[in-house]
């Protein structure tokens, strides 16, 4: 009987994923998503039971009733672009294209949709796209493999740098919309690539954007890819970010997290070379009821790496951080230096951050440390500011900010940067 | 200028100040001296307004104006400034950040415009000189990673640059070599004027051949036991305090 109504559920939210009309595809496409459509009639909708999704309930998105609203923005609103910052634009709105939003500065890289790039960069996308996602296990992977609209192609080839960051804009409008983004990032040997993703609300309500990017650092090559997650008070979003680093690469990510009922963030990165660089910085600043929950995999599976992580939280009202990071050392990976830390501010009694940081191990030649700490403002270094004249809204903002400006410290693009620091100062302004 | 009537302070419950009387006119400096835990520190937190310190009795008097009816910045504002014994590293916060919001801050409370970026740095250029403190640890996170000496120093950058009717130095001296002392002591009688007035907390005679105090008192179980002119101070450097218990309680 319970049987029953969970497969129900399940195809109610699915048949959601079904509105859509599908876009021809090659055959070789065609495959895949017929493959990840069949996943899904075994997969189930994850519940508290599954470790992977203890602590996110996931009612609050699986139970809606969602549509595909097609928009066309009359234009980019100021505070979703970077100040001061040339930039390659792609934007999105509710998963559809806006070409006479978006501009190509950079022609020696090949900057399309992914529609486009099915058939103009046929053999990259053919090569990479699906390759490094885990369509089989993840349902939510799954229905973005089976259900994805279009998304951003970028493919930059061997020794070429891309001189300004690319940066996409994914906007959500309107009520109840179901977005389901896909991208593919191909930075090849010796290349070089900035990529800003930024999730916006233009006044959308209830949505749910279900995002997939996948991202090949090749060998020699650098990439640095920062999220900045505005999504709006009722919108939601899951979004699995899958990574794979050959030799001597550098990969280095942020997750910057304003709002959003739930925002539930999966980063996986897979160092398959030796000698490589990688560092996931994130920051989440919550309130009201806010749940946001970044997991985390980095996986070891070569000697000669170093990887730094560092998240941040800020947590208020009745408001939820979840933090799940694991780094994996395999038995080849000697002389790997792994750092993970994960702290916390909680500033009411009702504020929960549920943090996890893990290592597991399994060479012997390695450094590695992880912690996590939650506490609240540091009171003697309040009243040491309260006592030169700062006044206790000012000394609680300097605090906070300076706590989560740490992990901007990674941060390349130095327009990004301080507009993070500005959307940084005025979010503390409401704590 | 400040005066303390009768002034009763507990923390946790335990009585520390047990009717502390005081007076500071304008243009005077006044050392407080006195055996450890004798309560001098509470007395600067108690004037500052830390938040465990519960006054039960007694008044503070700033220029007609009730200090404690005041908050902690509110105090600043009203020419308030306090030394820490020990100074708080604030990893993250900018010294030079911090302090243009305190100005600014201050400024504010007394209804002015806020300190125009030319003139703060103006300020800040002068003040470092002053207190021999570098551009590049002025500009640093709040007293991370500084020295002992540093620390020091900069509280006294700090006060420099805020400008206070009334400061409290609480074992400023302490730690500090003869160089930093000299110029903490330097610091301290380049702002002495007609208008301010200082109490120096300390256990050594030594600063006060440096800053020489129009009066000195002796602490004593949170009373003031004795008060003299800056001959005491020798007085106490040689006989140390017993002599004073042994008055008191007769
Ligand atoms: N925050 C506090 N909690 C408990 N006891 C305190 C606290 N601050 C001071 N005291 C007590 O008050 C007394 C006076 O301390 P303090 O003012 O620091 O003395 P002094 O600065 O003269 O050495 C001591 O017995 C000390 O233990
Ligand atoms: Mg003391």
């Amino acid at each position: 009987m319970s049987n029953t109504t969970a497969i129900s559920k399940k195809d109610a939210f699915i048949a959601n994923f079904m509105k859509r009309p599908k876009a021809d595809l090659s055959s070789n496409h065609q495959s895949i998503r017929e493959e990840a459509l069949q996943a899904l009639t075994i997969l189930d909708l994850p519940t508290s039971r599954d470790e992977y999704w203890k602590y996110t309930r996931l009612t609050s998105i699986t139970k809606q009733e969602y549509h595909h609203i097609e928009v066309k923005l009359d234009a980019l609103q100021d505070e979703w672009k970077v100040e001061g910052l040339e930039a390659n634009l792609m934007v999105f709105a509710n998963g559809y294209y806006q070409p006479h939003l978006s501009n190509i500065i950079d022609q020696n890289v090949s900057i399309l949709t992914l529609d486009q790039a099915r058939i103009e960069a046929y053999d990259v996308v053919d090569k990479h796209f699906d390759q490094y996602v885990n369509a089989q296990n993840e349902i939510f992977t799954a229905l973005n493999t089976a259900f994805n609209h279009t998304g951003v192609f970028v493919h930059v080839s061997k020794n070429e740098v891309v001189e300004h960051p690319i940066h996409i804009i994914d906007v959500v409008q309107g009520e109840s919309a179901l977005v389901v983004p896909r991208n593919l990032f191909v930075v090849d040997q010796s290349a070089k690539a900035q990529i800003i993703h930024s999730i916006v609300s233009n006044g959308g309500e209830k949505a749910f954007v279900n995002g997939v990017s996948e991202i090949v650092v090749g060998e020699n090559a650098s990439v640095e890819y920062q999220m900045i997650q505005t999504i709006g008070d009722t919108n939601q979003q899951i979004q699995t970010t899958q990574v794979t680093q050959a030799n001597n690469s550098k990969f280095t990510t942020g997750a910057f997290t304003f709002n959003g009922q739930l925002v539930r963030n999966n980063l996986n990165i897979l160092v398959e070379g030796t000698g490589c660089e990688t560092h996931l910085n994130g920051v989440y600043l919550l309130d009201g009821k806010m749940h946001v929950d970044n997991h985390s995999v980095v996986d070891h599976l070569m000697p000669h790496c170093e990887s730094n992580e560092n998240y941040k939280g800020v947590i208020t009202d009745k408001a939820t951080g979840v933090f799940n990071g694991k780094v994996f050392v395999r038995p080849d990976a000697q002389k790997i230096n792994a750092f993970q830390s994960n702290q916390n501010i909680l500033l009411s009694d009702d504020a929960t951050i549920n943090s996890k940081p893990e290592l597991e191990i399994y060479a012997d030649d390695v450094k590695c440390s992880h912690g996590s700490t939650t506490g609240q403002l540091n009171q003697e270094g309040l009243f040491y500011l309260e006592s030169r004249g700062v006044k206790p809204q000012e000394a609680r903002k300097l605090m906070i900010n300076a706590f989560a400006d740490e992990a901007l410290s990674e941060v390349g693009v130095d327009t990004l940067k301080e507009k993070l620091e500005v959307m940084i100062a005025d979010r503390c302004q409401q704590f | 200028m400040l005066s303390i009537k009768d002034l009763h302070a507990s923390v946790e419950g335990k009585e520390i100040l047990k009717g502390l009387n005081l007076e500071v006119k304008k243009g005077e400096v006044h050392a407080i001296m006195g055996p450890n835990g004798s309560g001098k520190s509470t007395l600067a937190s108690v004037l500052a307004g830390r938040e465990d310190y519960e006054v039960t009795q007694g008044s503070v008097i700033l220029d007609n104006q009730d200090l404690l009816d005041l908050e902690p910045h509110e105090r600043a504002a009203e020419g308030l400034f306090l030394a820490f014994q020990y100074p708080v590293e604030i990893p993250g916060v900018s010294n030079i950040n911090f302090l243009k919001t305190a100005i600014n801050n201050i400024r504010e409370y007394h209804g002015e415009e806020p300190m125009t970026a030319k003139d703060f740095l103006k300020l800040v250029k002068e003040k470092q000189k002053l207190v021999e403190l570098s551009g590049q640890l002025a500009s640093r996170s709040v007293n991370e990673g500084f020295s002992g000496g540093e620390k020091k120093r900069n509280e006294i950058f700090q006060m420099a640059m805020l400008n206070p009717k009334l400061a409290i130095l609480d074992e400023t001296d302490s730690g500090l070599d003869i160089d930093a002392l000299r110029i903490v002591a330097n610091g301290v009688n380049e702002l002495r004027s007609k208008d301010n007035g200082f109490i120096v907390i300390t256990h050594y005679q030594r600063l006060l051949d440096y800053i020489v105090p129009d009066v000195v008192h002796v602490l004593y179980k949170g009373k003031i036991v004795k008060s003299g002119p800056k001959e005491l101070a020798m007085e106490l450097e040689e006989k140390g305090y017993d002599w004073l218990k042994e008055s008191e309680l007769a």
